[in-house]
């Protein structure tokens, strides 16, 4: 899916977690915006965004969904490690199963 | 009984190569068709296409499919669309394809669709250009689905099916966050759909939707992302109907 995609920029230029200014460091606004610009990186990288959700909850940080490979979900948890630095990140990322179904649907 | 296999946004890379061909060597056991309802790749590029374009070369089956938005990142949507055809996929933008199944006509529609929401809930072409332009390439890719609805019709065609990458309903969309809705599909879609008239409407795009929906014409609505159906496809048995006798015959209200 990847809702709302931006145009690719510089946000994944900036170093992991440096954030770009001081002010509200460390404010539920900045986590707001690290967030932001965790999802800009995953769409621009290798994993692509893939409809992964990442939402603040209290003081932590879920990141959820289903992606194609187990590849794309080390890369995904490397990524999101490497860009909420310093956040208590929870994980909860799904692998997609390939096998055939094993019943089909009578569509009346 | 025409027996429809669909999957959308299996988002296959170079990591991914024979990852579905296992579940695909099933199809002739349990398909006649295969419907891919795009995001097939991660970021468009010919190499990926090139994955998917090995996973289906070879299959029994005939394999049908639109592109979606991923398949449009690196904005190579033509040479994307010529590693598939090579691979021996039709892939539809505005247009239809007929597959002849034990000698019934079965019309696959196809388009990527686009954005916009859902009545009372969407965008209107009105205001900057910018605006007006994404509502009416919304309507674009309306108009390319139901005329080619009504055409499968006229060439005979009894079973119709709409493919897109976008959800033409809200329904399918439940489970994703409401304010994106629009960012997931129109109603123009539907609209067509319900125009035109047709069996089945088939996408993908809203992962972490649900799989079953209908329009408010009545026609089923099914979500086959893979992250929602969680197989490496899902398989859909429809009624075979009888030919309707002209194109705006078809339009009917099923139900």
């Amino acid at each position: 899916m990847n809702a709302a995609r931006p145009p690719k920029n510089d946000h994944a230029a900036h170093p992991p977690g440096s954030g770009r200014s001081p002010v509200g460091a460390g404010t539920a606004q900045n986590t707001e915006y690290r967030i932001a610009h965790l999802r800009e990186r995953l769409a621009a990288e290798e994993p692509g965004e893939l409809g992964v959700r990442v939402e603040a909850r209290g003081s932590a940080v879920t990141v959820t969904g289903t992606v194609p490979t187990a590849h794309c979900r080390d890369e995904l948890i490397h990524t999101a490690n490497e860009e909420l630095a310093g956040l208590s990140v929870h994980f909860d990322i799904v692998v997609a199963e390939a096998v055939a179904p094993d019943h089909p649907e009578e569509v009346s | 009984m025409i027996r429809v296999a669909a999957v959308g946004d299996i988002h296959m890379g170079l990591d991914s190569k024979g990852l579905f061909r296992p579940a695909f060597d099933t199809l002739p056991d349990c398909a006649d068709l295969l419907l891919l309802a795009g995001d097939l790749t991660r970021h468009g590029t010919p190499e990926e296409a090139r994955v998917v374009a090995e996973e289906v070369s070879g299959l029994p089956v005939p394999v049908v499919a639109v592109l979606g938005n991923h398949d449009h990142h690196e904005e190579k949507p033509e040479e994307v669309t010529a590693v598939l055809r090579e691979g021996g996929v039709h892939v539809l933008e505005g247009q239809g394809t007929v597959v002849d199944i034990d000698g019934t006509r079965v019309g696959i529609a196809g388009t990527k669709g686009f954005c916009g929401g859902f009545v009372g809930r969407s965008g209107s072409e009105f205001g900057e250009p910018l605006m007006k332009e994404f509502i009416r390439y919304t309507r674009r890719c309306a108009d390319g689905l139901r005329t080619s609805l009504d055409d499968l019709a006229a060439q005979g065609c009894g079973t119709r099916i709409a493919l897109t990458h976008y959800s033409p309903v809200p329904d399918t969309l439940a489970g994703e966050p409401p304010e994106i809705h629009p960012f997931l599909g129109s109603y123009l879609l539907a609209e067509a759909v319900d125009t035109a008239g047709a069996d089945l409407a088939v996408h993908g795009h809203a992962h972490a939707g649900r799989e079953h929906g209908m329009t408010s014409g009545g026609v089923p609505v099914r979500n086959v992302a893979q992250p929602v159906i969680r197989r490496a496809f899902n398989v859909y048995h429809l009624r075979s109907r009888e030919a309707p006798a002209t194109a705006s015959a078809s339009a009917r209200t099923p139900g």
